[in-house]
């Protein structure tokens, strides 16, 4: 008996993974992205970048060196070792407080569209109203006020643990506006996430599952989200561009990082103050900042054409 | 596509912006007379017993005359202001002002020396809380008085008839006209203040742009938070004729680096201050506007000394001798200043003594700070608290603040944090006491050591670290209440002896003023020690 010839099909998502390795652009920003990621933590781990904290009077505001690839700052502290520390604040303020935003907005979408009805209304005027509120005065005051709760917490991990205070201080009093942003960055995906459900809600198989008596959490859980994840990837790519640029922003006003450390956002703080005198302060961090962002967008960009090919024809 | 028509449209919305007629708004401004200047910070409040900042001061002069007026030729002399003559006993205890008849508010209201009275009683009234009041403490009784412990009726102010005054002080002090130039002694119309919520209302609304009543050469006309705040001449000013000028523009410009810039891109006329990095570039560029002129002023940091580590004076001395001011003054501030070891600057005949360590270099001093340091049971900074150094957002402190946190870490591995505020924030933060360590600065209110001397007494209004002494405010009384300008003068060095040897202030520089003016839009305004200059003398021309 002669076999029929037969084709192994496609998955979807292996049908998007071959849509975003030819779209050349979001290829490239992805490997910028593994680069950047790269240099800014592990690089810094090699003895060759300078410590970004080390203060140099008599060498201030010196050229491009050797020594001093980007050359130093106004108080001789090497830029190429604050760029890529800063870069390091940077990017764990994007991804972390993105990831918050996203635990948040992705449960409050769920639930709100799953159950429906009254609830559904409630927790959407919820947002709504959330929404109405500017959002940076918000995040100004929501991380002024947990900023003393923070500072117990670090003063206890450092007792509890013994970990010395500058390998922490850095990173606890980011909490903070982790917190702060995560926790007010989420409206815009709970609505898509629950406009999303109650579409998957309506589908047949959703429907059988419910016949054959799983659970809510189940069915929530494993039949609802995987179907989600698209969306979620999508959105979550595009948004963490904006949140650095909030961090940023914060920074900017004096809210953010705490002197000495920096994120890119006070480097460029600092650096356009200065830009007459001394332009590659300015240059460099913002060289840095720029391109992680155009290749973060160009990213999102590539996966919303690989995983939804339809909304690229808008 | 879109892209390229965006670029195009952003470029000619520039483009036509940019045009106008071709002149900057300083040029555009002068035509119309009218002065442009920078002012370092949004005023906290008009009313001259509520200011306490340089930037409110600077203001309130141009609005408000007190009994005499600063003399634009010579710093140490005065003219008359409300007061048309005055005289005084021999002693200079008793002063008499005979005011004009004519004074008038900008309302008509005449001006009698029962505004002067009522104003003199506000400020001290021990319900008000006024930060500035010891400004008056030389009056007889007024101490007393502002602590609740005397009736109003034995402070020394009097008005014999309705246009004469009389003051009665503690001591001998021949130095009374030049307190008097300072914005505390103003008058405020009491027939104002009383309609709008009385003499004790500290949220009254007398002082607001919009409900303003003074008698200085200019009164409010128009406040935009953040943008400007502008006066325009009073019509009622009895030298109304002699004013140059049809009103002048306060711009708030906390940022020292936006500052110069809009300096040099024509939209100020006099700025307040050019940061030390900006300093060779401003000079390069407009060398006939840049000014660097000798200032009475002093950088330092308040230490609170009521809390934790802090209220321990080896703590404080091992802080203060592990700085490296030389270091500091020449990279950071870039030469704009002197190191010091003292609080009081040199000058209107007074120098301070300054401390042993002063002599020694160094390297002995960070030793010695060590030492201190483990002797205070904190050996390489083991063991001690994270202190929060408070900051406003100008860049030249953060700066500082950063180098000195660079120093403490490296040389007595003591970790501070960078708390850096808006101005009202940090200013409410120090006055509630609210701060490990400030950055602070203090410049003269007259050119006089006392006005530095006198900041560190028990319970001051600006004092706002803690530290208090009795021995200190003995001495200091003898400097006010002796007719001896020897014994005056060693009382305040002694005194300012005694404070620096408790530290409860590490003392960084003596700063100068380096700013812009415009060489040839301004006419008439020469450097004054107290940067007090009267903008009413100042004129404009194209």
């Amino acid at each position: 008996m002669q076999k029929t010839p037969y084709q192994q099909g496609n998955s979807l998502w292996k049908d998007a993974r071959q849509r975003l390795y030819r779209n050349r652009a979001a290829m490239a920003a992805l490997c910028f992205m593994v680069l950047m990621v790269l240099a800014c933590f592990v690089l810094p781990l090699f003895p060759c970048i300078a410590n970004p904290n080390a203060t140099n009077l008599d060498n201030i505001a010196a050229p491009c060196s050797w020594a001093h690839p980007f050359g130093t700052d106004q108080l001789g502290r090497d830029l190429l070792a604050r760029v890529l520390y800063g870069g390091r604040i940077s990017l764990l303020v994007g991804m972390v407080a993105t990831m918050v935003a996203l635990i948040i907005g992705l449960v409050y979408g769920l639930i709100s569209g799953y159950i429906g009805g009254k609830t559904d209304a409630l927790m959407m005027r919820t947002v709504d109203v959330l929404f109405a509120l500017p959002f940076i005065v918000l995040v100004i005051v929501f991380s002024l006020s947990i900023e003393e709760p923070g500072r117990e917490l670090t003063e206890n991990l450092i007792i509890l643990t013994g970990w010395s205070r500058e390998s922490i201080a850095p990173i606890m009093g980011l909490v903070p506006l982790f917190i702060a942003i995560g926790a007010l960055g989420w409206l815009t995906l709970a609505r898509i996430v629950r406009t999303q459900t109650l579409e998957i809600k309506s589908q047949e198989y959703i429907q059988a599952a419910r016949s054959l008596g799983l659970g809510h959490l189940r069915i929530l859980f494993r039949h609802i989200a995987p179907n989600l994840m698209g969306t979620v990837v999508v959105y979550t790519t595009l948004a963490v561009p904006g949140i650095m640029l909030t961090e940023s922003t914060l920074s900017f006003i004096g809210l953010g990082v705490k002197a000495p450390n920096s994120s890119w956002g006070t480097l460029i703080k600092e650096g356009a103050d200065r830009m007459e005198v001394t332009p590659e302060l300015l240059l460099f961090p913002a060289l840095f900042f720029c391109l992680t962002l155009l290749a973060l967008n160009f990213l999102g960009d590539g996966l919303r054409d690989a995983i939804d090919p339809k909304s690229a024809k808008d | 596509m879109r892209i390229l028509t965006g670029i195009i449209s952003t470029l000619s919305c520039i483009w036509l912006s940019g045009c106008g007629d071709g002149r900057s708004s300083a040029e555009t401004f002068a035509a119309e007379k009218i002065l442009l200047i920078g002012n370092n910070s949004e005023p906290q409040s008009l009313d001259p017993h509520k200011a306490t900042a340089v930037a409110d001061g600077k203001i309130i002069a141009t609005m408000l005359e007190g009994l005499v007026r600063p003399d634009p030729q010579n710093e140490a002399g005065v003219l008359p202001g409300a007061a048309e003559y005055w005289e005084s006993s021999v002693d200079a205890q008793e002063w008499t002002f005979r005011l004009y008849r004519n004074g008038v508010w900008s309302d008509g209201h005449p001006l009698t020396a029962h505004d002067f009275i009522y104003a003199y009683q506000r400020i001290l009234h021990p319900q008000f809380g006024g930060r500035y009041a010891e400004m008056l403490y030389p009056i007889q009784g007024a101490e007393a008085y502002n602590k609740g412990q005397a009736d109003w009726s034995r402070v020394g102010v009097k008005a014999v008839d309705d246009y004469t005054l009389k003051l009665t002080l503690n001591g001998p002090t021949p130095h009374l006209l030049q307190l008097l130039l300072h914005f505390t002694w103003s008058p405020v119309p009491a027939h104002h203040v009383e309609a709008n919520g009385g003499m004790l209302d500290r949220r009254s609304r007398w002082a607001r742009t919009d409900n303003w009543v003074g008698n200085g050469a200019y009164v409010a006309d128009d406040h935009h938070l953040n943008n400007y705040l502008s006066v325009k001449p009073n019509p009622l000013y009895r030298r109304k004729d002699e004013l140059k000028n049809k009103g002048i523009r306060f711009l708030p410009i906390v940022n020292g680096y936006t500052e110069t810039r809009m300096y040099l891109g024509g939209k100020l006329h006099i700025t307040n201050n050019v940061p030390p990095e900006m300093i060779s570039y401003a000079a390069a560029k407009a060398p006939q506007d840049f000014c660097r002129d000798p200032y009475y002023c002093t950088i330092f940091y308040r230490l609170n000394t009521t809390r934790g580590a802090l209220r321990d004076v080896r703590v404080r001395e091992a802080l203060s001798l592990a700085i490296d001011r030389d270091a500091l003054v020449s990279k950071v501030v870039r030469g704009a200043g002197s190191p010091t070891f003292c609080f009081t600057p040199p000058g209107a005949g007074y120098q301070a003594k300054a401390p042993s360590v002063a002599a020694l270099s160094q390297e002995q001093r960070e030793q010695k700070a060590r030492a201190l340091l483990a002797d205070a049971g904190y050996a390489n900074g083991a063991g001690f608290p994270t202190l929060v150094l408070m900051t406003t957002s100008r860049d030249v402190q953060r700066i500082m603040a950063e180098t000195i946190q660079a120093m403490w870490a490296e040389k007595l591995g003591v970790h501070v944090e960078i708390r850096s505020c808006e101005w009202t924030a940090y200013k409410a933060a120090q006055q509630s006491m609210d701060y490990d360590i400030s950055s602070s600065s203090w410049s003269g209110d007259y050119l006089d050591a006392a006005t530095f001397v006198e900041l560190w007494r028990s319970g001051g209004g600006n004092n706002c670290t803690g530290w208090q002494n009795e021995e200190f405010d003995s001495l200091t009384n003898t400097a006010a209440t002796t007719g001896n300008a020897e014994i005056r003068r060693n009382s305040l060095q002694q005194a300012e002896q005694l404070m620096l040897g408790q530290h409860p202030i590490i003392p960084l520089y003596h700063s100068e003023r380096t700013y812009l003016r415009s060489a040839r839009h301004i006419r008439r305004a020469h450097p004054r020690l107290l940067d007090n200059f009267p903008l009413d003398a100042v004129e404009v021309v194209p």
